[in-house]
């Protein structure tokens, strides 16, 4: 018997609901680009739309709905849950609106919206599930879009090997995580997530470290991060967006939700974090500076952010510090903003010039101001430079991680200001190459970009910029993502 | 809102809002974005001295907006005695320059977009003098870097102009980071951004004073370029356009002095500032002679003048060490001085590679008799370096050495009253070498130097010469701002 | 009535220069000689007038003259009517006259007279004022506008004066260095920088107190009168017209140093231990100055210089053991000596050309080789090495140190902590070259090691 607030489900329906037509219009009415374009971003406003409903509907609770009988299916929409589905919704609309134009040039456009519909239902229903049988299952229908769409362009070779990386690595986590469930369920009879394990036997806690590395595949942590560059390289910048912006955050949160839920200390989930969150700074940093096409650069950076986003958390679970994990999930929320405007601006670049490499940019605001210019905004941000989004969200964990006042946490600071630095070293350059003058005799042609394109770009500039500018709604935002 | 209110606004609204109209109309303006760049660099200046009065009858024009209520974060702007000299400087630093620039950009489409971050790069500084908290303060801070390494990266001279960029960036941002650490320990452990409030008293944990004070003098250090952090200074001198390196070297640099004044010599007490005396003025006598050393090897003139910077940051150094009055006196006095007399050499430089292309000391030579009133100008900078009297840096020099007399290492003072020889040197063989010495064959053809170069270059050496003769008003304002630090008690 | 005569030993000089620089290019070179002279001979009116006023009534209401304060704490800095100061400005006056008519005939010809004239008045102006200073502060300006019109006066007078003038201003800057850091000190003991008031507080100080400000008291007398090693600066001078090498180089300067030694004398009475090795230090200072007098070619050029370091050395002497009277005459009998021994040599000049040609004015023919071998080895070795070496020092070092520190170890560093970050993404980067199971092996290894901790560690 399903109860409970019924607004929980609506945002589902919507992506579902969604999803079935858009490829009804697809196959039977019309196949025009433009159509199913602004449909698909009609079906996320609106999910997005019913998503506010229910954050407006319910203040200081926590909806739920589902059958709350032993063994029930239960969606719980938390904060946390709110603010990934927000993100991944908001990102949904921008993207695409932006393939309206971007995949003018593509043949199979067919499929690919109901294809990015069902992902950002498999990943909201993910992030509200509230028991760990539902969470694979999310998480596969999730996946499976994702790998289909990393693929998508499936003419080139490339693409198919990113896609096959990523479905092979992927597969795995799941099938890890599908383990993981099982040992679970074998000891305690629950999958339950927000049912603490009392005493967890042998069985359990194994099942719990499958569940972990499954999650952590997913999203992304070193080691088992090597599927993303080469997904994020290959897929079309629209779903590089969408995996760095929210697939990869929600991955991070579920593991968070799952560790917590079932009762792991927060002191030992912050170390263990803490670690990962240093590895994945330093490594993501480090290997973009060794980068010669933008977007697996801007994927190695998505590894370093996600270090960053991590490192709050981390610091904030061990040392108790609810404000520090609400700057990590800030920074996750800037994050997407900026990754997701950086892949469409570098998809404008090469959907107008055929740019891939960092050196074909050269010059690029000569041809495409407003791409270059929304590039090096996205770029800059994420380098932290003041007074953008990305800046503020490190301010904000900077001046909450320094609270906790052990030698731990200051040598984690020193290495995360010199990663800071180090990350400079790969930003700077190339938006000082978007600039830099045209060789002579080059013929400079501005482009005219489509619309299409150009007000999802204006809309993400603006909230980087906003976000920096006006942070106090967004830090509201992300207060208490960890209270389940 | 009253008048000083407005006045206030102004100082960084002009600016913007020239900055925005170059933007937004740069298809439209051609010659005249000179002069709104001109114009929107002149206001600030204008209210600041409007502000003046008002500091003379005990207010202090301030301006408070919430911003981040979650946070306690406030955007407040607050002009005090500590704040004038170096909002003055910047301000006159800034308009001069981009006087400066008129004759000396090429003009292109691009212009606007130079005026523009001309602009920008003077709102940073003024903003961060400004500032009167944190956040606000570190916003500038960084604008000024970012302003100044477009131009830097986009204008600059030569094919090493984005590696240099680069290298600027990131070292200044070293130095950034350790001043955001310590600005974020130091919200944490008071509960508050504000300065004013912070200055008010706050009590801090004790073992947390040491690491914070040394942050934010690292930290600092890094603008001012003290060795070994100087690294950034001679390339990003050398590379950028001359206006540019005029509001680098001349505004830019005195940055650092402003935050280790508004800081740790604000904030602390001088028990608590004690240890770092000697260390202080170490690294001041050092970075003084390494600098004129290193100006005395060089051989490209932008670069001499470039470690000249250095040198003279040294002498900042030292003098805010000593935490005596007159030292620190001395130093702020220092950084006006300084700020006139190395955009003096600067302009004098832009000058000679203006009209004749050449910037290696060994092709140039006898330029005195083609440019008689730039050798006047430039000979007039270097005894003002070389601190002779009644030139402006004698004055600061005077009160720097007095204060070191005062601490009980007299040796060290007495290093650093030797080692300002050394400026002399360099001064001498740099004019020595450019305008006198032998011409080159058939004698130099030079191109007539515009008048927007050779006003502003003519003005600071008479500046340099009137300021030494009467300082007695900018003594007053330092008198008033060393009431702030240290407690006030002398 | 005081008053305009003090200001006239100041201001009538400035303004004749002031003149000769604006219209100087209009008039002949004897127009530009008698209008030195007549401003010269006015000074010496001005000065002789204020001799009755000394010590009256008058003298003593005016206080201070023209006291102005320029830096602020630095106390109000004015003329003082002295009886020491204005008998030296007299004396100087009075050597500038003489020698100009001493070698009026020789330089009526040259046009360089146009250029030198102003210096040298405007020098005199300056050295009036640091005479009758008093304030140290006031003296220390005064100084360094003498210094900078006597470093100037080779860049106007030879084609390629930059180098002399170059040495010449450095050598001087180091005396005044000297000075410098001898007044804040002194005004750091005594709490004023008014001349008299620090001396005679400064007479109370202990002999550990006073010996920084003495040493550079000293060191501003020695390189003013031009004693070894410093002596480098007043040789240089020897190139120019005779007027500006007897008088700017020869006389002013060691006259300002002789003066300043007398007015210090005081605090050495009281400087303790220090006072027998300020004598030692004097009579090696005579006899270096005798020797190298009587070692240099006969030249008038090379004997004079010598002089001021003699009168020093003496002087110096007798100041380090309290004798300020000695220590006055020869302050006073310096310049018309000097004088005197100019017109000598150049009356001799004519007449003696033949024994002038010889190579040195030591009378016997035995002690040549010896005296050439002493001034080989010190003059040149020693000197040559040490004293001219020390700038050759600075660039060498200044070379090294750009060569080894800044461009070495500095951006070395830089460089190689860049390489060492790119060398680390390399290593890394194998990982991410491997095929698809060295990356599912990554995947097992955490699997591992998850299971390690959790199974292990509960």
């Amino acid at each position: 018997m399903s109860e409970g607030e019924i607004w929980v489900i609506a945002p589902l329906l919507c992506l579902a609901a969604g999803a079935f037509f858009v490829y009804l219009i697809a196959r039977f009415i019309t196949a025009r680009n433009e159509v199913l374009a602004s449909f698909s971003a009609l079906v996320c406003l609106l999910a997005l739309l019913s998503l506010t409903m229910l954050a407006r509907r319910c203040v200081g609770c926590i909806p739920a709905w589902g059958n709350f009988a032993p063994g029930g299916v239960v969606l719980r929409a938390e904060a946390g849950a709110l603010v990934i589905s927000g993100i991944a919704l908001g990102l949904g609309v921008c993207i695409a609106l932006y393939s309206g134009c971007y995949l003018a040039q593509d043949q199979h456009h067919i499929t690919y919206y109901p294809l990015v519909l069902l992902m950002l239902l498999g990943l909201v229903a993910m992030v509200m599930t509230s028991d760990l049988f539902s969470l694979y299952l999310c998480c596969e229908l999730m996946s499976i879009a994702a790998y289909v769409l990393v693929a998508f362009r499936r003419a080139t070779d490339t693409a198919i090997e990113a896609g096959f990386k990523y479905l092979m690595m992927g597969s795995v986590g799941t099938l890890t995580m599908l383990m993981g469930v099982a040992l679970v369920y074998r000891e305690t009879g629950s999958v339950a997530i927000h049912q603490a394990l009392v005493a967890p036997g042998l069985w359990a806690r194994a099942g719990l470290g499958c569940l972990w590395v499954g999650l952590s595949v997913k999203s992304a942590l070193v080691p088992t991060h090597t599927w993303l560059p080469d997904a994020h390289g290959r897929a079309p910048s629209s779903i590089s967006a969408l995996l760095s912006g929210v697939v990869i955050p929600s991955a991070l949160y579920v593991l968070l939700k799952v560790s917590l839920g079932v009762g792991i200390p927060a002191r030992d989930v912050g170390l263990v974090l803490l670690v990962l969150a240093l590895l994945n700074m330093t490594l993501g940093n480090v290997m973009a500076l060794l980068q010669t096409h933008v977007k697996r650069m801007l994927a190695y950076s998505t590894i370093a952010q996600m270090g960053y986003a991590m490192f709050g958390v981390a610091v904030g679970l061990r040392y108790g510090l609810p404000a520090a994990v609400q700057a990590g999930f800030f920074l996750l929320v800037a994050h997407a903003a900026m990754k997701g405007l950086a892949f469409l601006s570098k998809g404008v670049c090469h959907f107008y010039c055929h740019t891939t490499t960092i050196a074909e940019l050269r010059g690029i605001f000569y041809r495409l101001p407003l791409a270059a210019v929304t590039l090096a905004l996205a770029l800059a941000g994420l380098a932290g430079v003041p007074p953008l989004a990305g800046f503020v969200g490190k301010w904000f964990l900077l001046s909450e991680i320094l609270r906790a006042g052990d030698a731990l946490a200051y040598g984690a600071v020193v290495l995360f200001l010199l990663n800071s630095l180090v990350a400079l070293g790969y930003y700077l350059p190339l938006i000082a190459t978007l600039f830099a003058p045209l060789p002579e005799g080059d013929a400079v042609e501005q482009v005219a970009v489509s619309a299409w394109m150009s007000v999802p770009l204006v809309l993400l500039a603006a909230l980087v910029v906003g976000m920096g500018v006006f942070p106090e709604p967004w830090w509201r935002w992300v207060e208490d993502v960890l209270v389940f | 809102m009253d008048l000083k209110t407005l006045w206030l606004i102004l100082i960084l609204g002009a600016p913007l809002l020239a900055a925005a109209v170059l933007v937004l109309f740069r298809r439209h303006l051609g010659a005249a974005a000179g002069w709104i760049a001109g114009l929107g660099a002149a206001l600030p200046l204008l209210a600041a001295f409007a502000l003046l009065p008002v500091l003379q009858h005990g207010g202090e024009p301030a301006l408070a907006v919430v911003w981040i209520p979650a946070l306690g974060i406030e955007l407040d702007l607050h002009v005090d005695w500590l704040t004038l000299p170096f909002l003055m400087t910047e301000a006159g630093v800034s308009l001069l320059a981009i006087i400066y620039a008129w004759g000396y950009h090429h003009r292109d489409e691009r212009t606007p977009y130079f005026y523009a971050l001309l602009l920008l790069f003077a709102v940073g500084m003024a903003g961060t003098t400004l500032a009167d908290d944190m956040f606000l303060f570190y916003v500038f801070w960084e604008l000024m870097l970012v302003a100044s390494c477009v131009l830097i990266l986009v204008w600059g001279d030569g094919e090493q102009r984005g590696p240099v960029a680069l290298k600027y960036f990131i070292f200044t941002h070293l130095g950034s980071l350790l001043v955001l650490a310590a600005l974020v320990m130091l919200y944490n452990a008071a509960g508050t951004d504000r300065f004013s409030e912070l200055r008010a008293g706050v009590t801090l944990p004790a073992e947390q004073v040491p690491w914070l004070i040394a942050l934010f003098v690292v930290g600092f250090c890094v603008k001012m370029a003290i060795f070994p952090l100087h690294l950034w200074l001679p390339d990003a001198h050398t590379v950028a356009p001359m206006p540019v390196t005029i509001m680098l070297a001349a505004a830019m640099l005195s940055m650092g002095t402003y935050g280790i004044l508004r800081f740790p010599l604000s904030l602390f007490t001088r028990a608590q500032l004690q240890p770092f005396v000697v260390p202080l003025m170490v690294a001041g006598v050092i970075s003084e002679v390494y600098g004129a050393l290193m100006a005395l090897a060089e051989q490209d003139v932008k670069r001499v003048v470039a470690y000249s910077s250095v040198s003279q940051m040294g002498y900042i150094l030292f003098g805010l060490g000593t935490l005596t009055y007159n030292g620190i006196a001395g130093a702020t006095l220092h950084v006006i001085f300084h700020a006139i007399v190395k955009a003096l050499l600067f302009m004098v430089l832009g000058l000679v590679v203006h009209a004749t292309g050449k910037r290696k000391l060994s092709e140039l030579g006898g330029l005195g008799r083609a440019m008689p009133l730039t050798a006047v100008c430039a000979g007039m900078g270097a005894l003002a370096i070389s601190a002779t009297p009644p030139f402006c840096i004698f004055d600061s020099e005077w009160l720097l050495f007095s204060g070191g007399f005062e601490t009980p290492y007299t040796l060290l003072t007495v290093a650093a009253l030797l080692g300002s020889l050394l400026t002399v040197a360099y001064a001498l063989w740099l004019v020595g070498r450019i305008f006198l010495g032998a011409e080159p064959e058939g004698g130099w053809h030079v191109t007539k130097p515009p008048l927007a170069m050779l006003a502003p270059t003519v003005f600071l050496a008479a500046l340099a010469l009137l300021e030494g003769l009467f300082p007695a008003p900018l003594f007053d304002w330092v008198a008033h701002e060393l009431a702030l630090l240290l407690g006030g008690v002398w | 009535m005081i008053h305009t005569l003090v200001l006239g030993l100041v201001a009538l000089p400035l303004l004749s220069a002031l003149l000769l620089s604006a219209f100087g290019r209009r008039f002949s070179a004897e127009v530009v000689q008698r209008l030195l002279l007549l401003t010269v001979a006015l000074v010496m009116l001005c000065a002789l007038a204020l001799f009755p006023f000394l010590d009256s009534q008058a003298a003593h209401d005016a206080g201070d003259l023209f006291a102005i304060v320029w830096l602020p704490g630095s106390g109000r800095m004015g003329l003082h009517l002295g009886s020491s100061g204005l008998t030296m400005a007299l004396v100087t006056a009075a050597s500038l006259f003489l020698m100009q008519l001493i070698f009026d005939e020789e330089q009526a010809a040259s046009r360089g007279a146009l250029f030198s004239a102003p210096l040298m008045l405007v020098a005199l102006a300056a050295a009036n004022a640091a005479f009758l200073s008093s304030n140290f502060l006031g003296r220390y300006v005064a100084l360094e506008v003498v210094g900078l019109c006597i470093a100037l006066a080779p860049l106007l007078e030879l084609p390629q004066g930059m180098r002399v003038t170059r040495s010449v201003y450095m050598a001087l800057r180091v005396g005044d260095a000297g000075f410098l850091a001898a007044i804040l000190l002194l005004m750091q003991a005594t709490g004023t920088l008014d001349i008299a008031a620090a001396l005679a507080a400064g007479e109370a100080l202990s002999a550990a107190q006073l010996a920084w400000p003495v040493g550079g008291f000293l060191l501003a007398v020695w390189v003013k009168v031009g004693a070894w090693p410093l002596h480098g600066w007043i040789y240089a001078g020897r190139l120019l017209r005779p007027t500006t090498r007897g008088w700017l180089y020869g006389i002013l300067m060691p006259n300002l140093g002789l003066y300043l030694l007398y007015r210090v004398t005081p605090l050495l009475r009281v400087a303790g231990p220090l006072r027998d090795v300020l004598f030692g230090v004097g009579v090696l200072a005579v006899l270096v100055a005798l020797w190298l007098a009587f070692s240099q070619r006969r030249d008038a050029g090379r004997l004079f210089p010598a002089l001021g370091a003699l009168g020093g050395g003496l002087a110096l002497c007798f100041a380090a053991r309290g004798a300020a009277a000695p220590v006055w005459w020869l302050a006073v009998a310096f310049a018309p000596l000097q004088v005197v021994g100019n017109f000598v040599a150049k009356k001799l000049a004519a007449k003696f050309s033949r024994f002038l040609a010889a190579d040195s004015i030591l009378p016997s023919a035995q002690l040549l080789p010896i005296a050439r071998q002493l001034q080989h080895r010190v003059e040149v070795g020693m000197l040559g090495r040490l004293v001219l070496g020390v700038p050759q020092a600075v660039l060498a070092a200044s070379r090294w140190l750009y060569r080894v520190v800044e461009h070495g170890t500095l951006e070395g560093g830089l460089r190689a902590s860049s390489r060492a970050v790119l060398g680390m993404g390399r290593w890394l980067q194998r990982w991410h070259t491997g095929s698809l199971r060295d990356n599912l092996a990554w995947v097992v290894v955490m699997l591992l090691v998850v299971m390690l901790i959790i199974v292990g560690g509960g």
